[in-house]
């Protein structure tokens, strides 16, 4: 076969348009690890420290759960994205000062009985904890 | 007299199923055989024999690694692989917006 054999420009800048979008496509599942991860930062705190028993057990049961699913999705990821490689480092570093932010909140700041203040309180730290990985979902799912 | 720039098209480049592999690594960091095969569309001994020709001109960089005792095969674009495909990208975008003489 010749270089280039019955390929116009036309055609290859077609095909280079489509195999393009179908990387991109398949990187979005970094994006949804950075979402649900967030999202579920957003649930964790609150039900581990304002939850009546079985739900802080539920929720650090989830926890691993999540953690064991996400750590399997990321080593079988078959192509590696470079807006994830960049975001990545950021990002984990980010997010690893606004958890432990928001573990010292609930663990040293807030009252074992929290009044209602106390819980928007801490609903704010765990959207804040969460916000690194939102942001890096939003940046990943809407790359071009 | 100029030269129309379909001459200056990269040959190694410029063929279908390489074509494929050379814009899929482009967009990503590295990507793994079957991603490749998956997305192109190919047997596995044809995407071999032309990933085989892009290792041999210096494009792509051909890592085995081991996850247990699963052999994985990622590939990725080397930086003179990269300068390649975005030179190929300006010469077809030259030719595709080039006017016709009156």
């Amino acid at each position: 076969m010749n270089a280039g054999d019955g390929m116009s420009p036309d055609q290859a800048l077609s095909e280079i348009d489509r195999v393009d979008r179908r990387v991109r496509h398949s990187s979005r599942g970094a994006g949804w690890y950075f979402v649900i991860t967030g999202l579920a930062t957003i649930a964790y705190w609150p039900a581990m420290f304002l939850g009546d028993d079985p739900v802080p057990d539920v929720a650090a049961v989830g926890w691993v759960v999540l953690t064991v699913v996400s750590t399997v999705y990321w080593v079988r990821r078959r192509v590696h994205n470079p807006l994830v490689r960049r975001l990545n480092g950021p990002i984990t570093g980010a997010y690893v000062v606004t958890m432990l932010a928001a573990f010292a909140f609930c663990v040293f700041v807030m009252p074992e009985r929290p009044a209602p203040g106390w819980v928007a309180a801490l609903v704010i730290v765990s959207v804040v904890a969460a916000l690194p990985l939102l942001y890096a979902g939003w940046r990943v799912l809407t790359d071009r | 007299m100029s030269t129309h720039p379909r001459h200056e098209l990269d040959e190694v480049i410029h063929a279908p199923v390489r074509l494929s592999i050379m814009a899929a690594l482009a967009a990503a960091d590295k990507a793994d055989f079957r991603f490749l095969r998956d997305t192109i569309e190919v047997s596995d001994s044809l995407l071999s024999k032309h990933i085989l020709t892009l290792e041999e001109a210096g494009y792509v960089r051909v890592e085995k690694t081991f996850v247990g005792k699963r052999g994985r095969t990622w590939l990725s674009l080397t930086a003179r692989g990269r300068a390649a495909f975005e030179t190929y990208m300006d010469v077809l975008r030259r030719i595709t917006e080039r006017t016709p003489l009156a």
